[in-house]
């Protein structure tokens, strides 16, 4: 068996590439499969480029027909298919595996329609995100969740991540914003997911099933979103702090005060000073800053950021400012938007972390990181969407010094375990790929990974789609709990040990 | 006590596993009158494990054991100057968390608020191999592993028992107040959509007997203006209004003619089923309740083709003809029926209830 569901491992026989490229080239243009190494390095990896290997092949087709004869054909041979977007995912979520073949889904970037009167938008997977609400601007309209990589990233690939963003406290993630989709199952057949052009459908709801589902359970070929009016005005406030808790405490306040801001950032000294260095953006240089953005009518924004003004002067925010227009807006997240490629600039390498952790948790989480940084020696600048408690710790190293890699590879696992303890999450919003696939046995007991397997072999008998990814198998977690035996108790006990 | 009934549920599965019978799971049995009543050789009464679990307001959710009921977690919200983040069903006030979830219909404010779904964090089941599985948490974002507790949503209790949930909560909004104003049916459509497209506080919009309500919350100020923007009258105590149409007390749900749940694309224009007796309109248009003695297969091909789906929502007792009108593929069939098989390989969890999501094989 290629799949087994009881543990999750997997087996793949090898394949003969001349084979199939003939095979594939009756319905696949030649010029759309790619399989000499020049053609094949661009797709080596993801954003998390610490992992690479270059795969076998790639297919680029152009139409769903192609798409369905490609996963038929991998069906019967019992090759694995890793769908790709933009490849801006963070977690090695598209990383190929031997005997995969890579499927680009970038020639699917067409909007399919644009309903104003009903607020939505048909699009095809590989459209970016930013060019959906570029397209419904004309009528006011946006499309509401906004990764960072919004600029790159597909809305195929936010619907396989389950993506979020900085708006997601008040607008929710990509599985609230999406209405339908198609998708193409393991044996090729082309279904819809979900209400499509309505607001609800009969039967199990298989559409927050295939969110975040990281390409493992189906093959988005269209998607149709829900587009949100675009607020009359935004304006955002600026606060700095000495105490990174003080900050914290704001956040709580905030929220507490019954305000749902549409974004609050945190950033600490080590970020800030990498941001402002970078973009020029005017923060004072401090311990932490927070940005609250409100959005609606003028009316609105002011009353509710007088609320907003007063708590932060209470949590002693020494320096607060508030953006008279647009420009100095856009100016105030262009620091916080730029945060990641900041921090590349101050060293050679960095890695970016996920967890979410209730909000109460801040202060403690945020001491516990810094002790761990003083042990690994690792420095660690914090980025983070305050109001869903969904930090970014970015820790710096260097990839060219021996043993670094794997000392940050374990401070990484040190705070996902630290997000788990405190009723947390390894991941938020970038998935957990082949990245966080470890720090899943910490999150979940046997049965219920089991579960996620049964439902994975139920639905992909042949395990082909995207398999080693985001579900790690019951041996792997046996294995690694052998190294972490926690107070005697032997994790996933029921498994025979070799 | 509650943890020892945990174990009287495992303990129950277990029983129904070995034995070799099916379980049919009940809560308050205030959505019963959706379905017959389909009893089975074990009964799992979820009514009595209740009680509220975790509530910390500045984390804007809520862990409740699946028994408890919405009217006790409104109370206790409301103590906190916090709400149900959209508007659920609640046929009685003994209508409890885990029977809405496991129905999983949203109420009026599902266009501008989300679906009941959408609120979901986390929950606690028992799946059909007698194991207890907590999937999502309590924070807002979670991407680890595949998303079992929205997939609970609507779900009949086929899944398995749900036996707690975490959801999101909201503040309460500063004011809150409902216009209404005379349309007909496709002013009201069109306008419903149009002021939906517009960055208003609007929280719901329905339209009945020449009328068509808008209720808005938020800041004062925003209300105020949206207010002046769409015109009309204020009516007198919005809240019991809103609170008739959840409750399903409003004299439009007290006909005893069959009703029927149509969901439509929200800008679809009026129209007539061939029966039709009485129409409601609400979700902004994406939801047409029709009370019509009888449905026709020319109704079903109409609602089909405009890309809808029609449900009986009412059971008469003694019809022998009632079935659910699923309008599910055979492909999507397959998958819902791979999906139960995946959570329940044995069909222990309220068997003949599968009917809603796929034909027996």
């Amino acid at each position: 068996m290629a799949f087994d569901p009881n543990t999750g491992e997997f087996e793949f026989i090898p394949w003969d590439k001349q084979q199939v490229l003939q095979d594939l080239k009756t319905f696949i243009p030649e010029d759309n499969l790619l399989h000499q190494v020049s053609q094949l390095t661009p797709y080596e990896c993801d954003g998390l480029s610490a992992y690479r290997k270059i795969p076998k092949m790639v297919a680029l087709p152009e139409t769903i027909e192609q798409c369905q004869q490609l996963v038929r054909y991998c069906h019967r041979h019992a090759i694995p298919v890793i769908a790709r977007g933009a490849g801006t995912g963070l977690a090695g979520g598209v990383l190929p595996i031997e005997q995969a073949i890579v499927m680009s889904l970038a020639k699917f970037n067409k909007i399919l329609k644009i309903d104003p009167l009903q607020r939505i938008a048909v699009v095809e997977p590989g459209v970016r995100n930013l060019a959906i609400s570029e397209a419904a601007v004309t009528h006011d309209l946006y499309y509401a969740p906004d990764p960072s990589s919004q600029i790159a990233c597909t809305i195929g690939g936010n619907v396989a991540e389950n993506s979020g963003g900085v708006h997601s406290l008040k607008y929710g993630l990509t599985v609230n914003n999406v209405l339908g989709l198609k998708i193409i199952n393991s044996e090729g057949d082309l279904l819809q997911i979900g209400g499509g052009l309505c607001l609800d459908s009969p039967g199990y709801d298989l559409l927050a099933l295939m969110h975040g589902s990281e390409g493992l359970l189906g093959i988005i070929v269209e998607v149709t979103v829900h587009l949100t009016p675009k607020p009359e005005e935004a304006q955002v406030l600026l606060a700095a702090f000495n105490d990174i808790t003080d900050a914290g405490k704001a956040v709580r306040d905030i929220i507490s005060s019954g305000i749902i801001p549409a974004g609050l950032e945190m950033m600490d000294r080590l970020a800030i000073q990498a941001a402002e260095d970078f973009v020029h953006a005017d923060y004072p240089i401090s311990e932490a800053l927070l940005l609250c953005e409100l959005d609606g009518t003028l009316a609105e924004i002011e009353q509710q950021m007088q609320q907003v003004n007063d708590i932060v002067k209470q949590c002693n925010a020494h320096h607060i400012k508030l953006s008279q227009n647009e420009a100095e807006r856009a100016l105030f997240w262009a620091g916080r938007k730029a945060a990641f490629p900041a921090v590349g600039r101050i060293s050679p390498d960095y890695y970016c972390m996920d967890g979410t952790i209730p909000r109460k948790a801040l202060p403690e989480v945020l001491g516990k990181i810094s002790e761990y940084s003083k042990h690994y020696g690792l420095r660690v600048a914090n980025v983070f969407h305050a109001g869903d408690g969904n930090l970014h710790p970015l820790i710096l190293y260097d990839a060219n010094k021996s043993g670094d890699l794997q000392k940050t590879e374990q401070f990484g696992a040190d705070i996902l375990r630290l997000c788990v303890d405190k009723g947390g999450t390894i991941t938020g919003e970038h998935g957990v790929g082949v990245e966080k696939i470890d720090s899943m046995c910490h999150q979940f007991k046997s049965a219920e990974l089991q579960l996620f397997h049964h439902i994975k072999a139920t639905l992909d008998d042949q395990g082909i789609l995207n398999p080693g990814k985001a579900i790690p198998s019951l041996h792997r977690c046996a294995e690694l709990g052998a190294m972490h035996v926690h107070n005697g108790e032997l994790p996933h006990p029921e498994l025979p040990r070799f | 006590m509650s943890d020892d009934q945990t174990q009287k549920i495992l303990e129950l599965v277990s029983t129904a596993i070995s034995d070799n019978k099916t379980l049919s799971i009940h809560a308050s049995g205030s959505h019963d009158s959706i379905q017959p009543d389909f009893r089975e050789s074990i009964q799992l009464d979820l009514q009595t494990h209740s009680g509220i679990l975790d509530y910390q307001p500045t984390e804007l959710n809520i862990k409740a054991r699946a028994g408890t009921t919405i009217s006790e977690i409104k109370q206790t919200l409301s103590q906190h100057q916090q709400r149900l983040p959209t508007d659920f069903i609640a046929h009685s006030p003994s209508a409890t968390l885990g029977g809405a979830i496991a129905v999983g219909q949203s109420g009026s404010s599902r266009p501008f608020q989300g679906a009941i779904r959408d609120h979901i964090l986390g929950a606690s089941l028992i799946d059909g191999r007698a194991e207890l599985l907590h999937c999502g948490g309590q924070v807002m974002k979670n991407v680890a592993g595949y998303d079992v507790s929205r997939l609970l949503t609507g779900s009949l209790g086929t899944l398995g028992p749900i036996l707690d949930l975490t959801i999101k909560v909201l503040p309460v909004a500063e004011q809150f107040i409902t216009l209404s104003l005379e349309q007909s049916e496709d002013q009201a459509i069109q306008l419903m959509n149009r002021l939906a497209g517009r960055p208003l506080p609007i929280a719901a919009s329905l339209y009945y007997e020449n009328t068509l309500y808008i209720r808005l919350e938020g800041i004062a100020s925003g209300v105020q203006n949206a207010r002046e923007v769409i015109g009309g009258e204020s009516i007198q105590n919005p809240q019991v209004f809103w609170d008739s149409i959840q409750q399903q007390q409003h004299l439009f749900f007290q006909s005893t003619t069959p009703l029927w749940r149509v969901v439509t694309p929200t800008s679809q224009p009026a129209f007539k089923l061939q029966n039709q007796e009485d129409m409601m309109i609400d979700w902004c248009g994406g939801l047409r309740w029709i009370s019509a003695r009888q449905i026709t297969a020319q109704d079903i091909q109409f609602i089909q083709d405009i890309g809808g789906s029609i449900q009986p929502f009412r059971y008469v007792p003694g019809d022998l003809n009632w079935k659910p009108y699923r309008q599910i593929s055979a492909l999507s069939q397959d998958m819902q029926r791979k999906v139960k098989k995946a959570f329940d390989p044995q069909h222990l969890f309220n068997p003949r209830l599968s009917m809603f999501f796929f034909d027996a094989q």
